[in-house]
C-alpha cells in the first residue's frame, strides 16, 4: 500500500512541481504519525523525489541552473525565518489568507 | 527567473511560508505564473530546485530530533521514484498551456481543501479519515 502512496506522491510532485508534500502529510497522518512526524517524514520523502524529477526536467531542457543557484540564499533565509515565525504568528489566519490567495489565483488561471 | 528585489522577495516568502507548513511551493509558482515569462514546466522545475536547500536544512533538524519515520519512509520511496519520473515526463510532454490549466485546477482543489479544513475542523477530520 505504501508503494502506491509513493507513486501517487511522486506523480503529483513530478507533474506539478509542487503538492506532493500536501498529499504525503495527509497520508502519513492517516498512517498514525503525529503532524510533526508526518511533516518531517514527508520532507524526507519529497527531497529525493524532487531531485529525480529535476533530472527529468533538466534532460528535457526545462531547467536552467545558472542564475537559479543564487536564489538558494533567500530560500535558506526564508526557511529559517519561517521556523521562527511559526511560534509567533497565528497559523489559522495565515491559512485562511493563503487559501483565499490560492483560490483567487486558480480562478485567474482557469478563466484567462 | 530574473534577479530582482521582487524575485528575491518571492523566493524568501515562499520558503518562509513552506517552513510554516502552508505549501510554500505554491506561492513561488503563483509569483512565477503572474510575473515571469517562463513556461509552466520551467516554473515547476525552478520550484523543485529552490525547494532543495530549505528542505535539506529542515531535514537535518528533523533527523536530529528523531522525527522521521523510516519504517514508513522506506516503502514509499520506490513507488515515489516511479511516480516522480512518470509525473515529470508527462509534465514535459504536455503543451505548456494545458499544463498551466491543469495547475489552475490543482490550485482550485488545494485552495478549497485548505479553506474548508481551516474553517471546519470536523470536515478536516472527515477528509483525513477518507485519505
Amino acid at each position: 500500500m505504501l508503494f502506491f502512496f509513493g507513486i501517487a506522491i511522486g506523480l503529483l510532485n513530478g507533474f506539478f512541481g509542487s503538492g506532493g508534500g500536501i498529499l504525503a502529510v495527509a497520508l502519513l497522518e492517516k498512517k498514525g504519525l503525529s503532524p510533526r512526524q508526518a511533516h518531517a517524514t514527508s520532507i524526507a520523502l519529497i527531497l529525493p523525489l524532487s531531485i529525480i524529477s529535476l533530472g527529468v526536467y533538466y534532460l528535457r531542457g526545462n531547467l536552467s541552473l545558472g542564475q537559479s543557484l543564487f536564489f538558494f540564499v533567500p530560500a535558506l533565509l526564508g526557511s529559517v525565518c519561517g521556523a521562527w515565525c511559526l511560534k509567533r504568528i497565528p497559523v489559522f489566519l495565515l491559512k485562511i489568507s493563503f487559501s483565499i490567495l490560492i483560490l483567487y489565483s486558480a480562478a485567474k488561471i482557469l478563466l484567462t | 527567473m530574473e534577479l530582482s528585489v521582487f524575485s528575491i522577495a518571492a523566493v524568501f516568502l515562499s520558503s518562509l511560508v513552506a517552513a510554516m507548513g502552508l505549501g510554500g511551493g505554491t506561492v513561488l509558482l503563483l509569483y512565477l505564473s503572474f510575473f515571469s515569462t517562463l513556461s509552466q514546466p520551467q516554473m515547476q522545475s525552478l520550484n523543485l530546485l529552490l525547494f532543495l536547500p530549505a528542505a535539506a536544512l529542515s531535514l537535518f533538524f528533523h533527523w536530529k530530533n528523531k522525527l522521521i519515520s523510516f519504517s514508513l519512509l522506506k516503502p514509499c520511496i520506490p513507488g515515489g521514484i516511479i511516480g516522480g519520473i512518470l509525473g515529470s515526463l508527462l509534465a514535459n510532454m504536455l503543451e505548456p498551456d494545458l499544463l498551466r490549466k491543469a495547475f489552475g485546477l490543482f490550485l482550485l482543489v488545494i485552495g478549497l481543501r485548505e479553506l474548508l479544513c481551516s474553517l471546519f475542523p470536523v470536515f478536516k477530520k472527515f477528509s483525513q479519515s477518507k485519505a
